[in-house]
């Protein structure tokens, strides 16, 4: 279904998705927050929180977001990682893995493999994303 | 007309021809010349047009695009700001965030329990109902509640009361008024016990009240310490023995002898048994056991076992479970209660003294036989027991 809307109707609407958009990233980059702090502080977070409650605002602005995706104006360059990028990814990965230990370190052996594994999986990730090609940039350089 | 002048006739007729086509071409080349000078000085101004037209509209989206961030940006916090704060709003409850290290949640339930919490974990319970005063000559638990008797009736119309027990159900004649409700303990009423936390910069006092009589038990929590001070008051008690419920938990005494904790639940996988008391024929005490509650009935047997020991003028008491410890003592020797059988135990607190709990952190104890003393190594502290004790005694003291 198409609405016709009015200039500033569709400027109002436009800045509407962008704030959807804003909205949800920065409520998930909390939630996720508020999720690790809860592992540790499971009794502080309680107290404020209902984490079921925040997830639910979430998958809220999540959905938003994609229904009405907002148009993305910035066309990043695609770079080569530099070494700040090699340092952030390396730094990552070790405090994702102490992390992990610091729940797991009960466990015995097992509670030392299993970080090292998520730390090497958290660096392996985050290096594909930073090297992951733009496909679509890709064909249009090769189409000319 | 001879030939040669035919000749120049037609001579000067084809340079008139060329010479007339000649201007016809050039004058066509000067209108579409000036077709197209026209043509371009169109395309120019429409050009310039276009150019007027979409270059405002450029303008505008530079505009927009401005505008955009400062306004989502803004309207995303103050969204955000919302949701985070009905969300707080909606949730927070202050009786979560414990007091550190040690807090103290008094409920105002059956039994009065009072539990201890050090560095939010559970650790054990104080208890209004395992607390015994005594005022003149009477004793009894501090905290009770009241108890009406459960009738039953026989083929004939006399009733019986029936008693659960751990390990059985026992119907006896009724002999006195049904009425008559047995009170156990001097308070049992929830609706007179008051209940205040306050929260000051160094210390946290919980005050109970119990309602009459002026009975009221008083903590105070140092903050960030690991122990607590236990303040009675009442009106003329000669006796009181503050409570406390302790699962699995060894006692070492001042002496370096050690009372392992020898409680057992024994379940005696059988149901209880139905026990009838008076002259009845068999056929009469089976009416009365069918009307006893199924559900009483299929309650499973078990049996209780524990020592007991009591001690006059004890320093203290050390509570030791694997790595978990417990320090208990009062300002001056005092007469202890332990009750391995239900994992009770109790600490008298005389007029003019309170009683005192040190929770040891990670501890390790070890008997000297030069100091006579346990000496303890925690967290917190390396040293004896009597040295530990002084100095708790001296930095309570400082708070007040």
């Amino acid at each position: 279904m198409k609405f016709h809307l009015s200039e500033r109707e569709r400027v109002i609407w436009e800045h509407a998705k962008h704030v959807f958009s804003f909205v949800f990233q920065t409520l998930l980059v909390i939630f996720l927050l508020t999720l690790l702090i809860k592992e540790f502080y499971p009794d502080k977070v309680n107290a404020y929180f209902n984490i079921n409650w925040f997830m639910i605002v979430v998958i809220v602005f999540g959905a938003l977001s994609i229904i009405f995706p907002a148009k993305n104006e910035e066309i990043r360059e695609e770079k080569e990682p530099t070494w700040k990028d090699k340092v952030l990814i390396i730094a990552l990965a070790v405090l994702g893995g102490i992390i992990i230990y610091l729940k797991l370190r009960n466990l015995g052996w097992i509670g030392i493999v299993i970080p090292i594994l998520g730390a090497l999986i958290i660096g392996l990730l985050s290096w594909l994303v930073l090297t992951e090609k733009n496909e679509d940039q890709d064909n249009e350089n090769t189409l000319g | 007309m001879d030939y040669n002048e035919r000749n120049d006739w037609d001579e000067r007729y084809r340079k008139w021809k060329e010479e007339k086509d000649r201007k016809k071409r050039q004058e066509e080349a000067r209108n579409d010349e000036s077709k197209r000078a026209k043509i371009i000085e169109f395309i120019k101004k429409e050009e310039e047009k276009v150019e007027r037209v979409v270059g405002k509209e450029v303008k505008d989206i530079e505009k927009e695009v401005r505008l955009h961030k400062g306004v989502v940006i803004g309207i995303g916090i103050f969204l955000i700001l919302i949701i985070l704060g009905v969300i707080i709003y909606v949730n927070y409850d202050p009786s979560k965030i414990r007091y550190q290290y040690i807090d103290i949640e008094v409920r105002n339930a059956s039994g009065l329990p009072m539990n201890v919490y050090y560095k939010e974990r559970s650790l054990f319970s104080l208890s209004g109902w395992e607390s015994m005063l005594k005022q003149g000559n009477q004793s009894d638990r501090l905290y009770g509640n009241e108890q009406y008797r459960k009738i039953i009736f026989d083929d004939k119309g006399k009733a019986y009361t029936y008693i659960r027990l751990e390990d059985q159900i026992r119907l006896e004649p009724l002999t006195m008024d049904p009425g008559k409700v047995t009170r156990i303990g001097w308070f049992s009423s929830q609706s007179d016990v008051r209940i205040e936390d306050n929260i000051r910069k160094e210390y946290k006092k919980t005050s109970v009240s119990l309602g009459f009589d002026n009975v009221e038990i008083n903590y105070l929590i140092p903050k960030k310490e690991n122990y607590f001070k236990v303040m009675i008051k009442a009106d003329n008690y000669t006796d009181f023995s503050l409570g406390f419920v302790l699962n699995g938990y060894d006692i070492y005494l001042p002496n370096g002898s050690i009372l392992i904790n020898d409680h057992q639940n024994v379940d005696l996988n059988k149901q209880v048994d139905l026990i009838v008391v008076g002259n009845l024929t068999e056929n009469e005490k089976d009416f009365l056991k069918n009307k006893v509650g199924s559900e009483d009935k299929k309650s499973k047997a078990i049996q209780l076992n524990g020592t007991s020991t009591s001690f006059d003028d004890t320093d203290y008491e050390i509570f030791v479970k694997n790595d978990s410890a417990i320090i208990v003592f009062s300002e001056m020797p005092t007469r202890f209660e332990n009750l391995f059988k239900w994992n009770v135990f109790r600490i008298g607190v005389d007029q003019g003294n309170n009683a005192y709990l040190v929770i040891l952190d990670n501890a390790n104890l070890t008997y000297s036989e030069d100091k006579l003393d346990w000496i303890i190594n925690d967290r917190y502290f390396n040293g004896s027991a009597n040295d530990y004790i002084d100095l708790v005694l001296n930095k309570m003291g400082e708070i007040e």
